[in-house]
């Protein structure tokens, strides 16, 4: 079986911060091949910083094994960038001194250029512009920037190190509209460019889906749905006839409507046209339900699945 | 693109010196002011706070240094980068102890200078801020309060327990050094009377030779009218000689060293325990 190379594989982890307290990341397995835009979606507490903070090397996982660009979380973090849900960042640095640092600490991998087009934006920046998500001046102060201009610079490290995976944690959270189209456009053509996997995450589905091929969806510490937005599409279909059965297909979310009775299915072979309306749902309605219905069981496809054990030893 | 004309190292401790500009400067403006406090103003004083001084500053910088790191989560962004987390403890620590053990060594040996070179006040040599200021004892204190300071903030994550806990650390370090000192060096006897010498030596125990050759510490003729009628006290108590316990003037740079020694390799230990706390701590 020949697969692309796995940025990420997980296998069973488990995490958990404090001893009695419930465990964050329970069993958690998927795969993440090489070269995706993958969108890491949940609600709040599903465990997304647990695991892109365990994918940076930055803790330890109580059980499993998580593997990054084939090898372990340590060795591989001089090859990724990460940027954190809080942008840490120096307060008492400039810009400019930010991305020096960035560059002292990343010599040999450092993008000068890319770094400063993600900080300071296509054009070059105004020297005092009002608006919040404006593009940082290269003397301003760390400690007096707005969220999304913290974000733009947290960024601007992770793109100029080059990294062959990027983590980026709520990466657009804090961005209006017009900055979000910008920065996912700078970074799209870097990771384009450069082949790199680029793993977001967001409680927000919408916020990422235009620049995703790949969905990983966390809910309650497992991963619920693994694989191509294509392929997660394709498996699935929303239907609606006058019965409440809906075999041989796995319902995921049913419920009456005023025409009948509708369900949202993982299909299990042809579906049948004519004893139902077949609808394509959105990947938005597919997240929904799954999380809405914690007793579904999960989907991985098959690039998705982590490889079994022997094949590895192999 | 930059050159690659400098090693990564280099490029972590002159990242971490433009970071850390305002207390590496505030170090240095201290430094100068204490030189300026040292030529003048009262000498004991002077030794208590050379004596002081640096290990709590060196205990706190240690703390402030890692620990905002952790609390602000920069010690993350420090980590992701393409220099490992034990790269950056190692700058970390190397830049503060550097600048820390050349401000005190500088300190210390004007505090000397100008101690040997002033008029002679009677001070005894091995009285404990005395040994602190005028000697290498002083820096090593200080570098075991930094690495005091750093562990404990790998541990707690806080920069103002991290302080409080090596704050303690170094006073214990500081008071178990006194009391220790005395015993890095086998002590000298002398016997006769106490005479005025033995106001410049470092005096362990003193009291009287029994004439069953048995020694009775503490034994003194201190209640005596006369001084001429020491052998009448001694004959009194059944004895034939005094005697004091007392690490001459000889013991001192030896004991200096021996403690100087001592405290370097707790200080080291810290160092390698703080090493193993990052090491645990991540993957």
């Amino acid at each position: 079986m020949s697969r692309k190379p796995a940025a990420l594989e997980a296998r069973d982890l488990v995490v958990r911060y404090g001893r009695r307290r419930e465990p964050v990341l329970r069993d958690c397995s998927f795969r993440l091949p090489e070269g995706r835009v993958c969108a890491l979606v949940g609600p709040n507490g599903a465990g997304k910083s647990t695991l892109l903070s365990l994918a940076a090397g930055m803790l330890r996982p109580v059980a499993g094994t998580l593997r990054v660009l084939g090898a372990g979380p340590a060795e591989s973090r001089p090859r990724i960038g990460y940027v954190a849900q809080t942008r840490p960042l120096y307060p008492q640095l400039t810009v400019a001194a930010t991305l020096r640092l960035g560059a002292e600490l990343n010599r040999g991998r450092w993008d000068q250029e890319v770094a400063e087009r993600v900080a300071y934006g296509a054009d070059p920046a105004p020297s005092a512009d009002p608006a919040p998500n404006a593009a940082p001046a290269p003397n301003a102060r760390i400690r007096t920037l707005s969220g999304g201009q913290r974000t733009r610079v947290a960024l601007a490290l992770a793109l100029g190190k080059r990294a062959e995976l990027l983590l980026l944690d709520e990466p657009m959270a804090d961005l209006d509209p017009l900055a979000r189209h910008q920065l996912m456009g700078t970074l799209l053509a870097v990771a384009v460019e450069h082949g790199t996997t680029v793993v977001m995450s967001s409680h927000v589905l919408a916020e990422l889906e235009g620049a995703c091929d790949y969905l990983l969806l966390l809910g309650n510490g497992r991963i619920r749905l693994a694989g191509e937005n294509e392929e997660i599409l394709a498996a699935h279909a929303r239907l609606t006839g006058t019965s409440r059965d809906f075999a041989p297909h796995t319902v995921v979310e049913s419920g009456a409507t005023g025409r009948g009775h509708t369900a949202l299915v993982r299909s299990r072979g042809p579906v049948n046209a004519a004893s139902w309306l077949v609808e394509r749902p959105s990947l938005e309605e597919l997240v929904l339900a799954h999380l809405r219905n914690p007793g579904a069981p999960a989907l991985f496809t098959g690039s998705a699945s982590p490889t079994p054990h022997q094949e590895a030893a192999a | 693109m930059t050159t690659l004309s400098h090693s990564p190292r280099h490029g972590v401790t002159r990242a971490l010196l433009r970071l850390h500009r305002v207390p590496l400067l505030g170090w240095a403006a201290l430094v100068v002011a204490g030189a300026g406090v040292l030529n003048a103003g009262d000498e004991l004083r002077n030794a208590q706070l050379l004596a002081w001084l640096p290990c709590a500053i060196a205990a706190c910088l240690g703390a402030a240094l890692i620990g905002r790191e952790l609390e602000r989560g920069t010690a993350t962004l420090a980590w992701t980068q393409s220099v490992t987390p034990a790269r950056w403890l190692a700058a970390k620590l190397a830049v503060p102890a550097t600048a820390l053990l050349g401000g005190t060594a500088a300190l210390t040996a004007l505090f000397r200078w100008s101690w040997l070179t002033g008029p002679d006040n009677g001070v005894n040599r091995w009285h404990s801020e005395y040994f602190h200021a005028a000697g290498p004892v002083g820096p090593a204190y200080v570098l075991l309060g930094l690495a005091l300071g750093a562990l404990a903030a790998l541990l707690t994550r806080r920069t103002l327990p991290a302080a409080g806990l090596a704050l303690g650390g170094i006073w214990l370090a500081y008071h178990l050094g006194d009391r220790v000192r005395s015993s890095l060096w086998p002590a000298s006897e002398v016997r006769g009377p106490w005479g005025p010498e033995l106001n410049h030596v470092d005096q362990l125990e003193f009291g009287m030779i029994l004439e069953t050759g048995e020694r009775a510490s503490g034994l003194a003729c201190g209640a005596q009218a006369a001084p001429g009628d020491l052998a009448t006290c001694l004959a009194d108590h059944g004895a034939v000689d005094f005697y004091a316990s007392i690490h001459p003037t000889a013991h001192y740079w030896p004991i200096q060293l021996a403690e100087t020694g001592l405290v370097l390799t707790l200080a080291a230990a810290t160092t390698a325990a703080t090493f193993r706390t990052l090491r645990r701590r991540l993957p």
